[in-house]
């Protein structure tokens, strides 16, 4: 089954009282499993694609599935509860909930999720552990740099196993060193654990990595 | 539910700003704390006043001959009340059982009459249960065989002052007419209209000789140890006085227009509160607008998690709940520590006596008192309000649209 399928979809903003259309009936299919790169200038609709895959904004026209379910006329209680467990998010900044300490962060997702305190500090652990920040869960977001903070993110969206994570330009505050190191992890998730990545990047060393480009242009697909 | 984890990250919340948590939980304990004294200030002196009407003339009970309530005349008097002052001296809760014989007449200088009401006392008895005493403004608090205390607005109209002869006209109980000429001993200013103006006070005995009433009196004055035993020893009372062809009138009865006034003014009380509370509320919702304000990006993030709308409220009402709590606990720390303190040595008002001096038998020196009801009727209503005036905020933060809340610049 494909992890996501948009047919004919379309956006339209209302941008000071004229109307801006932001993706122009586009049709994609992401299989389970896929490391994706969205690719395009500014404006080309490639962030608004992602928020609509992610139930984050909502379509002016078309359709979007998420596992095989029609995401159009769900409520926001639903939207959120569909991120909650099918949708990791990791975002190009200020992903981290500032009060909370990186475990804290891990755990968030599996308390809204109802999981016991013991089994959400064990995982969250044990996530931490394999993004290589062993020994920093109490660390608050300003005592991490910005490819920790990063990691703690990437660990706090795989912590649902969820069906795809959306990463929206994750590597655009990184030097080089720590972005390609952030990829590497990623893709050995995606490896190991069979999770859909769907980036949207303008990132040379994203599109390396990715095994498939889509590229988008005026709010639709190229190639 | 998702207790713990909440509180903790909503405590972490309010300290992201703490010069803002401190003044919002200032501005709500600050205000509490002059609202639960203020009342209990007001409280104070609404129960003072009233003990004091009822220690300085009305007595929690009073007993009468039946009839005289409708007729208050010498023709209806206790007879011979020594049996009645051993049965009220026996009941528990009773304190003095004072005789006391009222009597309608007219004081007369050579210039001036007036109508009075003529009440006799037994002094020795009456200066250990009322402080009537301090009522005295001139003269002395004393009334031996030919003298008398009159009100200060009788005095007024007579023209009459200390030292000067009144005379006093009755109808005596055997019929004829009674007439004394007594010297003013001592004026006296209560605030109370009806006895300033027409009151005079004298000795039991000079007023039995002027009203040939031989050993009988109009009422006996009851005063208990607490106002709150008066419906319990009216009921212990009843069915051995009404044998005796006696009634009893409480204090209730006695001071309903002092208890109406009271209830009236209770009313107005709660004005401040009010006024309080939205104050209070307005600078809340301020506080909690900007810190929603500023955490739109995170909260963005949240809801990009799938923290729910209805989470996303209740985390910002939690946040004003710990506040508010905060708040409570420090206002009625405060509060009650200037109650105590100024319920033991009370707040001389005495330099505003003149404007006190409106309502009957005011103090001038108020003891504050912790009313229970007006007391938790504060700490509630402030409370509740500092919560809901987080409302708006909460849903406008819930009604975010994540694309745009994570994209806010």
């Amino acid at each position: 089954m494909e992890s996501v399928k948009v047919s004919n979809l379309k956006k339209v903003y209302n941008e000071k009282g004229m109307p801006v259309e932001a993706l122009r009936g586009v049709d994609l299919s992401v299989e389970k499993g896929e490391f994706l790169a969205l690719v395009g200038p500014s404006g080309s609709g490639k962030t608004t694609l992602l928020n609509l895959i992610g139930g984050l904004d909502r379509q002016t026209g078309g359709n979007i599935f998420i596992e095989g379910r029609e995401i159009a006329g769900l409520s926001s209680s639903e939207l959120a509860e569909l991120r909650l467990r099918r949708i990791g998010f990791v975002f190009q900044e200020y992903n981290l909930i500032p009060v909370l300490t990186a475990i804290e962060n891990v755990e968030y997702v599996m308390l809204l999720q109802g999981m016991r305190e013991k089994e959400r500090r064990e995982r969250a652990l044990a996530l931490l552990k394999e993004v290589g920040l062993e020994g920093m869960e109490n660390r608050r977001p300003r005592e991490l740099s910005g490819g920790q903070q990063q990691r703690v993110a990437v660990a706090r969206a795989i912590v649902s196993e969820p069906a795809i994570i959306l990463a929206d330009e994750p590597t655009a505050n990184l030097d080089s060193n720590t972005g390609a190191a952030l990829l590497e992890l990623m893709r050995g998730l995606n490896e190991r654990k069979g999770i859909t990545f769907i980036f949207s990047t303008h990132d040379p060393m994203v599109m390396e990595r990715a095994r498939r480009i889509v590229r988008l242009k005026d709010g639709a697909i190229v190639t | 539910m998702l207790k713990s984890p909440f509180i903790k990250m909503a405590w972490r919340n309010l300290w992201r700003s703490p010069r803002r948590t401190l003044i919002t939980i200032s501005a709500i304990s600050i205000g509490l704390m002059a609202i639960v004294f203020y009342f209990g200030l007001m409280d104070g002196m609404n129960s003072q006043t009233l003990e004091n009407n009822i220690r300085g003339h009305a007595g929690h009970i009073k007993v009468y001959a039946k009839g005289y309530k409708k007729d208050p005349t010498l023709s209806k008097r206790i007879k011979e009340p020594g049996d009645i002052l051993r049965i009220l001296s026996e009941e528990p809760h009773i304190l003095y059982a004072l005789p006391r014989i009222n009597a309608q007449g007219l004081a007369a200088t050579g210039v001036k009459s007036a109508g009075v009401m003529i009440r006799g006392i037994d002094l020795k008895q009456e200066e250990k249960a009322s402080d009537f005493k301090r009522y005295v403004r001139e003269g002395i608090y004393d009334i031996p065989a030919g003298k008398i205390l009159i009100g200060k607005d009788l005095a007024k109209l007579l023209r009459a002052g200390i030292g000067e002869t009144l005379s006093l006209i009755v109808q005596a109980a055997d019929g004829s007419i009674g007439a004394e000429n007594y010297k003013i001993g001592g004026i006296f200013y209560t605030g109370e209209a009806a006895m300033d103006s027409s009151l005079v006070v004298m000795s039991l005995e000079d007023l039995r000789a002027l009203t040939v009433l031989g050993g009988d009196v109009t009422e006996i004055t009851v005063i208990l140890d607490r106002s709150e035993n008066t419906k319990g020893v009216m009921r212990s009372l009843e069915g051995r006085l009404d044998r005796k062809g006696l009634e009893l009138v409480g204090w209730e009865e006695l001071l309903a227009f002092l208890l109406a006034m009271q209830s009236l003014a209770e009313v107005f009380k709660y004005v401040p509160l009010v006024i309080l509370i939205v104050v209070a509320s307005l600078g809340i919702l301020n506080t909690v607008l900007m810190s929603v304000s500023e955490r739109t990006r995170e909260l963005g993030i949240m809801m990009a998690l799938g923290t729910r709308p209805s989470r996303i409220v209740f985390l910002i009402l939690l946040e004003t709940t710990l506040m508010g709590i905060a708040g409570v606990i420090l206002g009625v720390t405060g509060g009650m520590i200037l109650l105590t303190y100024f319920g033991d040595r009370g707040i001389d008002f005495s330099q505003w006596s003149e404007g006190l001096r409106t309502i009957p038998f005011h103090p001038t020196t108020i003891y504050p008192v912790i009313e229970p009801v007006s007391f938790y009727l504060a700490t509630g209503v402030v409370f509740v309000s500092a919560v809901l005036s987080a409302l708006y905020p909460a849903y406008k933060a819930a009604r975010l649209r994540p694309v745009e809340a994570i994209h806010f610049a």
